[in-house]
């Protein structure tokens, strides 16, 4: 599967992935409408990063009840047409990788950008890669 | 209208009344945002003489049409209020993601009114907006306010407050709101007057932009600007010019006695990125992340990032060669919530009237003022916060301490129009000279830019012919990026004047088709908005001026040896300069140059 892979020690917390994140998904500046959710590990003052696993047994589509969620060309896929917002999949993430907005009905979820992934091109610090297992 | 959040929030600490109005197109139209709603409200919501630390005065902290947006450098803020140390005008910036999460709760601007009958703070939660009692924060320093109302509140919530800096009002007491300060003109002390601990935000809400693709375009034009411009700051940030700056002979020290620091690579940056450094940390949308988070060697659980200005101001300036002391010295500054450049050279000050023999009849609390004295720099920050003993006097900043000494004190206070320059010299920088002078705040580097008179030989330095017109063109840019608001340090990339960029910037996220012309006038309309105000309390040509000793005594060491700007040179530049704004001989805008920017009403209030 591949996913985001993170460098700790690249990233700065400017929080640009959030912006260009939303702004790709949404057409608006919104951090608590993005895919990727940066925070401060407070013991090390480093950053961390959070966003789908795509993970090989993934949790959240054993219990999607709308199949909006499936695996395809190894990773986890969202059909945003099918999703009817009931959040079950936000509670089962093991990751807490999953998020929501109030204002949207579906959830929030890392879909690579159709491939442009446009927070991994636009960290000023190469913090954020592709990887791949 | 795009890009604004579209209301103003009035906040009465008297009555206690909550107030939400539309931003109005004519409004932004004219100021654009952030420090041009503040100068605006300034004007008209205060008298003539309002006193600083009175319940009249208020507080316009402001984001801009850009925050909250991807925009390099969007993350930044500003509050404007009239200054207690300069008696005039003020505005002040500073980093972190406060500007950001105002826009996304919903606002523009925050305009704090009255005056609370006991210590408060401000929550700010989308729709809500509440009041609080802060009787637990009081007497807290900076950080542990942030992590008490962390702990109140929740993670996501970003503040801006005061330490006991500021409830004591020092006259420089400055605002923090995570490690940045908005540091200059006690805007601090305005808080603690009000009784305003400080002003916590959360937001969920969009930031509209008229047209997402054309922004991106042009962000992706920008962006081998970006990856290969400031790369400096990045590695080393702002310290990256105590090196720079003392070998080109420019650089503050011992009061500028002298501008070149014999110990200036004990206190460089290079130094400090070898030995003490521990991480970067940037705004919110930076791609520089100049913020470094040093340790000091002595006891690595003090962190901060001395600034250059911090490093000139308590370092050079005082004779201190020691980067342990000068980052603890910075991390205290921060904690009680003091402007290092105002205290930096507020000790410095007392350093050479200790050496001229003025101090003679004072009880200075035990501290002996000798050059380079760590103890000294390090005790002078708790009394100066803490308003005890000798701190109380530190605290009044040079131009009131010279006052209070009498005699020939005024020749050894450097500041213009009471604030301390910072570390860009009014004398090996001819459009410094004209710019710290006519600036609406005094001795500030973001109205007019030293960048590009940097980058030229002192012949062309000593010619004053281009240097209003520099002062001019880069005053305009800052007031521009104070408005927007945008961080100043990206001019390496987007323009160190207004530019294309810039205009760009404007027309995709507000959705207007303006001019760069039409822009250059917004910002000449904030400026002389800002003057008007000063005007009004009586500020006129006789103030615009440099400290005595960047007027009277040449720079007597170094590659610049022999420059300084005396009163007939400074008034050449002043008349060049007041035509460029369009103000008369006196200093004045005229009734005309007003009408011409719609702001004609405020030339009646201005006379005497």
């Amino acid at each position: 599967m591949k996913r985001i892979g993170f460098d700790t020690e690249k990233c700065s917390g400017c929080k640009t992935c959030e912006l260009v994140c939303s702004a790709t998904h949404e057409g608006v500046f919104n951090p608590n409408k993005s895919r990727i959710r940066l925070w401060r590990d407070e013991f090390y003052g480093k950053f961390n990063q959070l966003t789908c696993k795509h993970c090989e047994e993934p949790e959240c589509i054993d219990v999607c009840p709308t199949e909006a969620l499936y695996i395809e060309d190894n990773e986890v896929k969202f059909n945003k047409e099918e999703c009817i917002g009931c959040m079950v999949c936000v509670d089962a993430c093991p990751y807490d990788a999953m998020f929501t907005h109030p204002d949207l009905e579906y959830i929030l979820k890392c879909d690579f950008c159709n491939g442009e992934m446009n927070c991994i091109r636009y960290c000023p610090f190469d913090a954020l890669f592709v990887e791949e297992d | 209208m795009k890009g604004y959040a579209g209301k103003i929030l009035f906040v009465n600490l008297t009555t206690g009344e909550i107030k939400k109005e539309n931003t109005s197109e004519d409004l932004a139209k004219k100021f654009l945002g952030g420090v041009g709603f503040g100068a605006k409200y300034l004007f008209d919501m205060t008298p003539k003489g309002v006193d600083p630390l009175g319940p009249e005065n208020i507080i316009a902290v402001g984001a801009g049409p850009i925050s909250g947006t991807f925009l390099h450098g969007a993350g930044r803020g500003t509050i404007v209020t009239k200054s207690p140390l300069t008696g005039g005008y003020m505005r002040g910036a500073f980093g972190g993601d406060f500007a950001a999460k105002l826009k996304y709760a919903g606002y523009d601007s925050i305009i704090v009114t009255g005056q609370a009958d006991s210590l408060k703070y401000v929550l700010i939660d989308n729709d809500t907006v509440e009041i609080r009692d802060a009787s637990e924060l009081s007497g807290l320093d900076t950080k542990k306010v942030q992590k008490k109302i962390e702990e109140i509140t929740s993670s996501d919530f970003s503040t801006l407050c005061i330490g006991p800096a500021g409830e004591n009002m020092a006259r420089y007491a400055c605002v923090i709101h995570d490690v940045r300060a908005c540091g200059r003109g006690g805007i601090g002390a305005v808080f603690g007057a009000k009784k305003l601990k400080a002003i916590t935000v959360r937001g969920t809400k969009d930031v509209e932009v008229a047209n997402l693709d054309n922004m991106f375009k042009h962000y992706n034009e920008l962006i081998p600007e970006y990856e290969t411009k400031g790369k400096g700051l990045t590695d080393f940030g702002t310290p990256i010019l105590v090196n720079i700056i003392n070998k080109q002979g420019c650089l503050g020290t011992y009061n500028y006695k002298q501008e070149q620091f014999e110990h200036a690579e004990d206190i460089s940056g290079e130094k400090l990125k070898a030995e003490h450094w521990k991480r970067n940390d940037a705004c919110f949308a930076c791609r520089l992340a100049c913020t470094k988070i040093d340790a000091a060697k002595s006891d690595p659980s003090i962190s901060e990032g001395p600034e250059y200005e911090s490093l000139y101001a308590m370092g050079s300036m005082c004779g201190i060669n020691d980067l342990d002391t000068l980052i603890i010295a910075d991390a205290k500054c921060d904690e009680y919530g003091i402007d290092t450049i105002s205290f930096g050279l507020s000790v410095s000050f007392m350093m050479e009237a200790q050496e001229k023999g003025l101090l003679k009849d004072m009880d200075l609390s035990g501290l002996d003022f000798s050059w380079g004295n760590r103890e000294t720099l390090l005790k002078a920050v708790e009394l100066t916060g803490n308003a005890e003993g000798i701190g109380a006097f530190i605290g009044l900043g040079t131009r009131e301490m010279a006052n209070r000494l009498g005699g020939e004190a005024y020749k050894i206070a450097i500041n213009i129009k009471g604030l301390e320059p910072a570390g860009h010299s009014g004398r090996g920088l001819k459009t410094m000279s004209i710019g710290y002078s006519v600036s609406n705040r005094g001795g500030s580097h973001h109205d007019a830019r030293p960048s590009i008179e940097y980058g030229i030989p002192r012949e062309k330095r000593e010619d004053i012919s281009d240097k209003p017109a520099l002062a001019f063109d880069t005053a305009n840019w800052t007031t521009f990026g104070d408005a927007a608001v945008i961080c100043h340090l990206c001019e390496k990339s987007a323009g160190l004047v207004l530019t294309d960029n810039y205009v760009r910037w404007v027309n995709d996220v507000v959705g207007w088709n303006i001019t760069l012309e039409e822009l250059t006038e917004i910002s000449d309309r904030i400026y002389t908005m800002e003057r008007c105000f000063n005007c009004r309390e009586g500020i006129r040509r006789k103030d615009d001026k440099l400290p005595w000793r960047f007027m009277n005594e040449p720079i007597p060491d170094g590659p610049l040896k022999g420059m300084y700007c005396p009163q007939e040179e400074l008034d050449k530049m002043l008349d060049m300069y007041y035509e460029l704004r369009g103000w008369g001989k006196d200093g004045v805008p005229t009734k005309e140059r007003l009408e011409q920017l719609g702001i004609g009403y405020a030339y009646e209030q201005m006379q005497d």
